[in-house]
């Protein structure tokens, strides 16, 4: 990885970019319906990169843990989509963390979408 | 071994404008005649040199593409001084060039030097150009307000028996990050007195639904600190922004505000993001 320690130098000494405080690596994801009763989520750094051994977890709205497992293929884990209300955690780390409620979780958009989202 | 795509761009990225800057070598009489071993013909050096730009042009887009316009522009010009730096020590060790022409010696200068018309109007966008950086930099330095917490659109509170002052850093619309989430910046400042209490501090929009689930933590000092949060999609004007205190006790407290009170600008472009959704 030493071109990314490069390019946090560069970015920190460079003094161009005041604004960019994209170097903590925070955690962002998000989910999309592949059919009715499949969803997959996709969670990386919100500077795209992807987090080795990430795990994500799925929650029912009264605490129970549904579905946990370690981020596959473009970064993704994709379950069945389950009966109850859920809703998705992505814990990187102490203060990094993001959550997808269910309401969030939307097909696929119409037209070119990008390839995580493509199945299989 | 897997090679990082991130180091393949860059590899790329620094091939590209080696060849784009040979291709400028080979428009130029002087290098040509060094490279070919003769002078190309017109047609050819025209030829040359629009692909040396395309060259370079691809190579900044290629930059722009996978480092961002800020790091990719400043790592392009990097690359180009490499590469323009290794054709420098090539050049004078180039195998396949002529041999060197008996040169006539130099006449002495004793006639005037043939007076070139300074070429004004390049200069003046030159100088025109150089104004303009500097005009973007103050512009820019007047936009950020170091005592952000100070300014009078920051929203004041109390969560548990702490009192706080909570603003964004920009007052802007969200910068769009990767996969197109929307993501916020915040500046969190509780009182002297409470600062000694409080172990750490915790934000995101909507309600957490646990005791895990409570957001991203405040960072940084503890007079400023702050914190970067993802924005679903859902956000509309009735969005909460929630704040979770851990006090040093172990006392866990929670306050809620409209995030269209803190963010005004960030629920409007929400808005207009579903208007032209719906068309």
């Amino acid at each position: 990885m030493r071109n990314k320690a490069l390019m946090q130098m560069l970015a920190a000494s460079a003094l161009l970019l005041p604004a960019a405080a994209a170097l903590a690596h925070e955690p962002v994801a998000k989910c999309v319906l592949l059919d009715e009763s499949t969803v997959r989520c996709r969670g990386v750094s919100n500077d795209g990169d992807e987090f080795a051994d990430a795990r994500m977890e799925v929650f029912a709205l009264d605490g129970q843990l549904l579905h946990e497992g370690k981020l596959g293929k473009d970064a993704t884990m994709t379950f069945t989509k389950p009966q109850q209300a859920f809703y998705v955690l992505f814990d990187t780390g102490p203060g990094l963390q993001v959550t997808v409620e269910q309401e969030e979780i939307l097909p696929r958009p119409a037209g070119r979408v990008p390839s995580w989202m493509r199945t299989p | 071994m897997n090679p990082n795509p991130l180091t393949l761009s860059h590899l790329g990225i620094f091939v590209v404008s080696l060849a784009g800057f040979f291709a400028l070598a080979l428009a130029t009489e002087r290098h040509s005649e060094q490279l070919l071993g003769r002078i190309a013909a017109p047609s050819w050096r025209l030829l040359s040199r629009i692909a040396g730009w395309l060259m370079l042009a691809v190579s900044l887009a290629w930059g722009i593409r996978v480092l961002g316009t800020g790091i990719g522009i400043t790592l392009w010009l990097g690359w180009l001084t490499l590469a323009s730096l290794a054709w420098i020590f090539i050049f004078p060790k180039w195998p396949w060039q002529p041999p060197v022409r008996e040169k006539p010696a130099r006449k002495a200068k004793d006639e005037p030097a043939i007076v070139v018309p300074s070429p004004r109007l390049r200069r003046r966008i030159a100088a025109l150009l150089l104004i303009a950086t500097v005009a973007v930099f103050a512009y820019q330095l007047r936009q950020t307000d170091p005592r952000l917490l100070s300014r009078e659109d920051t929203v004041q509170g109390t969560v548990g028996p702490w009192t706080f002052v909570l603003g964004e850093a920009e007052r802007d619309t969200p910068e769009i990050m990767e996969m197109d989430i929307p993501v916020k910046e915040y500046r969190l400042r509780f009182c002297e007195q409470c600062d000694a209490d409080i172990l750490q501090a915790y934000l995101k929009v909507n309600k957490p639904r646990s005791t895990r689930a409570i957001g991203m933590a405040f960072m940084g000092q503890r007079w400023e600190r702050r914190a970067e949060i993802p924005l679903p999609g859902t956000v509309n004007a009735d969005s909460e922004l929630w704040l979770t205190v851990v006090g040093k006790d172990g006392t866990v407290h929670q306050t809620s505000m409209p995030l269209a009170k803190v963010s005004p600008a960030t629920v409007a472009w929400f808005e207009k993001m579903r208007g032209r959704d719906a068309k």
